[in-house]
């Protein structure tokens, strides 16, 4: 096979169509090759799949659907002789699949959901998407470059809400009267679970909605010994699905354990100078490991204290950005010492009030009335009564001395005869302008408001055209030329299609003004700077 | 600044000071002229350390034959690092002012831990697994092989330091231990032996209590050091116990079944050199018969053990003939370990002083006292000869031989106590010896006795008088300093019911009672509501705040203060907890806020500093006793009323309120810092416990604050922090608790600076 991409699984005598063939699992995509042939017949990009569906274990099928987001579907069936292998295989793609899946999947969704987001706060600029992105005049990842300033960015310019530390208080059982318990769960719950927990979350992309309704789900979740961690584990572990979660999570915070504490002030195993003498049955103490077995509630005891510290730190983690412990506050490292510790150190001895001058690097709050501040907001007419006083002609005096003082700078502002042309060169109604008519706002009394509305739209997607256009030259690469011969084309048929058919409509209506000129001189300008420019290359080459 | 302290030139590296640092200076210059001890309390984070050293210096330099060496001893490493770090802030300040730095040397000893820059060392990670490697590396006998056989493993450090380390002493400075590492890496010197061998020469030695108090650390470390040092025990108000748990040695059946496995294996081993090398034995007993026990001078890498007895003590005699042949010897110990074992399977409880179980030693396996006496030495000496490799799996014989010989020396001030069960789980057998020390003077009698002038310090040390009665010796001062303040930062309160008018209280009988952990709980949430950043809570003991954390999650009081701050719980495990404590940092500094529940006597509370916002308000939950029931406890208790004329509910509350002000003290670590205290049980009002706390906390435990109610403690604490929350500066400061050179002079502010030390 000549695959570029690197092949993660593959698995032979897989069905589709009723043929034999085998099915690659690759880097980015699923394919599936009929046998002895040496192409796909079939490919389809993890990003385009929606979901994957598994026939129930009592089938005599083993069959694998894949759903695509645009509605499609394909069956996989596994068709090997022996069932046991058909479905272990069936369950190796599966598994990869679940792996892969949202790998992919949440990346798209999140931009799309932004980019969706954006377009329904934005009146104006989805009106542009509309008349540029779906009429097919540009594309929708060329739109969105233009735009991508207004998108927030990828480092996180947005402030990520956190997980309230009491988010399991707020899911308190409600009894329904009939010995029942009712949990309300939002979504807000559901994402502070998933992002303290990562194994339910692993759990819930595994088995929803595959095997189990979203309400089994939390159904369980709810009833699991996890989540209780009070109660014992009587040994229903088979039933409870979470029971395994519980043992991830150990390992996690072994894990944790194992690399210990950066910061070695915190570290209570570094406060003790033991030396080896000071070994074991010296002391009061006896032994730890001679200790009787704790009692059971002493286990729940130490569990629910377990739970509470873990709890607490995926929470903190939770608003934590995941590369900062990748990247880790440890300081450069001499000599293999942190050097975070030795300035702690120094932090740690430093009497600030002993010292003068000290005082630059911290920002101290600059209260003009400490009194407002300890006694809370005060009552808005009180802020008018004390307005009244003396303040408002002391206030009044600076301002008005201000006025007098003022001096303009004027080596930093342009000649005004050239602001002046250069701003109604600019303005669409500099022609009207230029005969000095009367009426500054003519349009409004010459077009009806949805003729107006039509007007600014145009205005809105010509602009932006035409900021596609000039922002390629210089056309110095070959994608840029590539784009602005494209530009050219996008224009006319804009000015071909939508601007007279503007016209027309304005026609219908009995207006004669010509309010589409400004909008012909842009265009006319953006026709002559594309002809110099071709004929330009033409006669360069 | 410079100062004059009657008469002696002081540098003091700051450009202000506080006026209880002067007033400490001065007492602590009166107690070095009269070349005495001296026990002084001074609050947490006014500078205890930057006074004492600038002081100490400024005296050492002056009169270099008075005061020859300064012992500083700590608790903790981070301790330990700290006061080094204040060192070396004075030595710059020196060289600033006098332009070149005195010829000084100060420097940190730590364990092998803490100090080895050995790869293949350091990687065991835990101190005692380091320390037996170290010594597999380093040890005589492993070095003479390697010159045979150079395949044999040896420690490059080690070797290059002892080629050249000893020639070349350290140049004058200050070492933290990273210097010690950093030096070693440069020259390619083992640090820990470079540190070991430089403390004989140093101006200034920092280590910890175990270095000077314990005897088995003690004799090979701390051995020579001269007599006119000033030895200074910082943090000590704890001291009494390190003393105790240093001389005191417990015995399981696990225990005594290694050393059975233990007595097996030297039999063998024996016998193996007696077929091969009959030699060696025959040279060691001809030694042993001669007396010299140090003849081939102990090397310092063959420490295998040392004597658990004060220096004093050792008989200056030869190891008894019955005793000498090593076969012999192994019998011996054979015989002890089976009747120690015999001892254990009493079914009852037996307490015993050491006379009657030397008696009865001598009359059931006729084991007599002389060869006791010497078991220690004669194991080491038999050790070394057999030239073992793997010396720390004898830990459990060492430990036999050291108690054999402490219940020999020592007839008075020690208790034998052999318990068949715990007495939390009266059903399962579960025999436990305990040789425990009830004379904590025992111990630190030499210190005192050696060395010319003692300094035990500390925030919290009141009832100041305790101290020298329970260590038994003669201070020729004994000051308390208060703390001036511009503002009053810290609040303490004493909180004796609930909201329902419920008393509060952890007393036994009452602890259990649902009405009281509720008050309790509520008291958490409304001050997780009220206060920012960091909350910290002292419970009184583990079991007891697991119960309580059990009961609070069920009532929902735990969600409750979820809502406000992220919870955090101390544990036993001292890695997990320091986890959390991580966490907990983090939690502040990133503005959520937490709560951390702790225990007093805990590791948190003994090591763990909550300055600024790391602990705004700190709440003990009841007093925290120890736990009474002990036959430890009582035993020393009684030792104590016989010998001393301590009363035992006297030292009981002296002990519970020490630990109550160590909790509550960690809140403040400095004038510019604040906190609330909160006492929240209803004995905390009565007299005998208030008037046992350190003066500059009691002295803000006006009347009106000793009996409140939760919503009431919820007032003060919302009116504190508000004005705590003001803008401070120095102005405000200065003149009232911060003085400059100038308003030092005035005699305005000598005749109120006299009145700071309150002498007991």
């Amino acid at each position: 096979m000549a695959a570029t991409e690197q092949v993660q699984l593959m698995a032979n005598k897989v069905r589709y169509k009723k043929r034999d063939g085998t099915l690659y699992l690759m880097g980015e995509r699923v394919a599936w090759c009929p046998e002895g042939r040496d192409h796909f017949d079939l490919t389809v990009v993890y990003s385009d799949i929606k979901c994957q569906k598994v026939s129930p274990e009592g089938k005599p099928k083993i069959q694998l659907q894949i759903i695509l987001l645009k509605g499609d579907s394909y069956v996989f069936h596994f068709s090997h002789d022996d069932p046991a292998i058909a479905r272990s295989t069936r369950e190796r793609v599966k598994n990869l699949l679940a792996q892969m899946l949202p790998k992919f999947r949440r990346k798209i969704d999140k931009e799309l959901e932004e980019k969706n987001r954006l377009l329904q706060t934005d009146q104006d600029l989805f009106q542009t998407y509309k008349d540029l992105v779906v009429s097919g005049i540009i594309t929708a990842e060329e739109f969105w470059n233009s735009h991508s300033s207004k998108l927030p960015s990828e480092v996180g310019s947005m402030q990520k809400v956190g997980v309230s530390a009491a988010f399991l208080a707020d899911l308190r059982p409600q009894t329904d009267g009939c010995n029942g318990l009712r949990y309300n769960l939002t979504a807000d719950t559901i994402q502070s679970i998933f992002s303290t927990y990562p194994a339910v979350k692993r759990k819930y992309m595994d088995k929803v909605p595959d095997k189990l309704s979203e309400k089994e789900f939390w159904e369980m979740f709810f009833q699991s010994h996890y989540f209780h961690r009070d109660r014992l584990n009587q040994g229903n572990s088979s039933k409870d699905i979470f029971s395994d979660c519980i043992k991830k999570d150990d390992q996690d915070l072994l894990a944790l354990l194992q690399i210990g504490v950066k910061d070695s002030f915190n570290d209570l195993t570094y406060l003790e100078d033991e030396d080896s003498t000071k070994a074991e049955g010296y002391g009061t103490q006896a032994d730890v490991s001679s200790k009787g077995k704790p009692s059971s509630t002493q286990l729940i005891n130490k569990n629910i204290i377990k739970r509470f510290n873990h709890q607490s730190a995926m929470v903190l983690s939770s608003s934590n950005k995941p590369t900062d412990q990748s990247s880790g506050d440890n300081g450069t490292v001499v000599d293999g010492e942190p050097t975070t510790k030795k300035a702690k150190l120094k932090e740690s001895v430093q009497y600030d009030d002993l010292e003068t001058g000290n005082s630059q690097n911290e920002v101290s709050l600059n209260l003009h009335r400490s009194e407002r501040y300890s006694h809370g907001p005060t009552i808005v007419n009180q802020v008018h009564q004390e307005l009244n006083g003396q303040r408002v002609h002391e206030g009044m005096h600076i301002v008005s001395n201000q006025c007098r003082t003022y001096i303009p700078r004027l080596s930093h502002v342009i000649d005004p005869s050239q602001a002046s042309t250069a701003l109604t060169d600019l303005s669409p109604d500099n022609t009207r302008n230029h005969l000095g008519e009367s009426q500054p706002n003519a349009i409004q009394h010459l077009l009806s408001p949805a003729q107006q509305e039509g007007l600014k739209q145009l205005y809105l997607s010509a602009t932006e055209l035409a900021r596609h256009f000039w922002s390629c030259f210089p056309a110095t690469t070959p994608f840029l030329q590539e784009k602005v011969t494209r530009m050219c084309k996008s224009i006319e048929n804009f000015h071909q299609t939508r601007v007279r058919a503007y016209q027309d409509d304005l026609r219908r209506n009995m207006v004669h003004a010509n309010v589409t000129e400004h909008l012909e001189d842009m265009f006319s300008a953006i026709f002559t700077k594309f002809n110099s420019w071709q004929s330009k290359k033409g006669g360069r080459k | 600044m410079k100062l004059n302290v009657e008469g002696l030139l002081v540098y003091f590296p700051y450009e202000f000071i506080y006026p209880e640092q002067y007033s400490y200076m001065i007492e602590l210059k009166r107690t070095l002229d009269a070349k005495g001890h001296g026990v002084l309390e001074m609050p947490s984070g006014t500078g205890k350390t930057a006074t004492l050293l600038s002081l100490i210096v400024a005296y050492h330099l002056e009169y270099p034959q008075v005061v020859g060496k300064l012992l500083y001893c700590s608790r903790t490493v981070p301790e330990l690092e700290k006061v080094l770090e204040e060192l070396q802030r004075l030595m710059e300040y020196y060289t600033k002012e006098v332009g070149e730095m005195p010829k000084i040397l100060a420097l940190a000893l730590s364990a092998r831990k803490n100090l080895c820059i050995n790869p293949d060392v350091k990687g065991a990670g835990v101190g005692k697994e380091v320390d037996s490697k170290c010594h597999s590396l380093t040890a005589s006998h492993i070095r003479i092989k390697n010159r045979h056989d150079p395949n044999v493993p040896i420690c490059s450090y080690y070797e290059s330091f002892d080629a050249g380390g000893r020639e070349e002493s350290l140049p004058a400075g200050v070492y933290n231990l990273d210097d010690l590492r950093r030096y070693g890496r440069i020259k390619g010197w083992c640090p820990y032996f470079l540190a070991r061998y430089s403390i004989m020469h140093a101006n200034i030695v920092v280590y910890s209590y175990h270095y000077l108090l314990d005897p088995k650390i003690a004799d090979l470390v701390s051995k020579e050091l001269s007599k006119n040092s000033i030895v200074v025990f910082d943090e000590a108000h704890n001291i009494d116990n390190v003393c105790i748990e240093s001389m005191s040695v417990t015995i399981g059946r696990r225990t005594l079944d290694r050393c059975s496995q233990n007595v097996e294996t030297l039999q063998n081993h024996l016998q193996k050199v007696r077929e091969t090398d009959q030699e060696k034995l025959r040279n060691e007993y001809k030694r042993l018969v001669e007396g010299l026990r140090e003849a081939n001078l102990a090397r310092e890498t063959d420490v295998i053990l040392s004597n658990p007895v004060i220096p004093d003590e050792i008989l200056q005699e030869a190891v008894p003939g019955n005793i000498r042949n090593a076969e012999h010897f192994v019998t011996f110990m054979r015989r002890f370990v089976e009747y120690l074992k015999s001892r254990l399977r009493v079914r009852h409880v037996v307490s015993e002083t050491p006379v009657s179980f030397l008696r009865d030693a001598f009359d059931v396996v006729c084991i007599d006292r002389k060869p006791l006496r010497f078991c220690s030495e004669r194991l080491r000496s038999l050790l070394r000869t057999l030239e073992l490799a793997s010396v720390a799996d004898f830990s459990p014989l060492i430990l036999i031989a050291n108690f054999a010989t402490l219940v020999s020396t020592y007839n008075k001030g020690f208790v034998i106590l052999i318990e068949p069960f715990d007495d939390r789980t009266p059903t399962i057998l579960n025999p436990v010896m305990h040789f425990s020390c009830m004379d904590a003077s025992i111990a630190i009698k030499p210190v005192f006795s050696r060395f010319q002038s003692v300094i035990i310090t500390s925030g919290t040390l009141s009832p100041l008088d305790m101290y020298p009665r329970i260590l038994d010796f003669q201070p020729v001062t004994m000051a308390t300093f208060t703390m001036t303040l511009a503002r009053q930062c810290l609040c303490p309160m004493v909180i004796t019911r609930g909201n329902d008018q419920v008393a509060i209280s952890s007393k036994f009988e009452s602890r259990e009672d649902v009405a009281v952990i509720r008050n309790y709980g509520n008291l958490l949430v409304e001050m997780s509501r009220i206060v920012p950043d960091g909350v910290v809570c002292f419970f009184v003991s583990y079991s007891y705040m697991e119960n309580t954390v059990s009961s609070w999650y069920e009532q929902g009081i735990l969600e409750n203060v979820q809502k406000h701050k992220l919870l955090f719980i101390e544990t036993q495990d001292a890695a997990e907890t320091s986890m959390a404590l991580d966490k907990y940092h983090e939690a502040c500094e990133n503005g959520r806020g937490a709560v951390l529940l702790s225990v007093a006597r805990g590791k948190v509370s003994e090591g763990i500093d909550f300055t600024h916002h790391l602990g705004r308000a700190v709440i003990m939950f009841g007093i925290p006793y120890v736990y009474t029931q002990s036959r430890i406890l009582k035993a020393r208790l009684e030792y104590l009323r016989e010998n001393f004329q301590i009363r035992e509910s006297d030292f009981l509350t002296f002990d519970a309120m020490r630990h109550a002000a160590q909790c509550v003290g960690r809140v403040i670590r400095g004038k510019t810092d604040y906190g609330i205290m909160v006492f929240a049980d209803k004995r905390f009002a009565r007299s005998d416990k208030k008037s046992k706390l350190p003066r500059w906390i009691q002295e803000h435990l006006s009347d009106a604050v000793l009996n409140l109610s939760t919503d009431e403690a919820v007032h003060i604490s919302k009116r504190f922090l508000r004005l705590m929350a003001q803008p401070f500066s120095r102005e405000d400061q200065l003149g009232l608790s911060l003085l400059t050179l100038e308003q030092l002079q005035s005699e305005e502010f000598r005749e109120r600076i006299r009145q700071i030390a309150h002498q007991v």
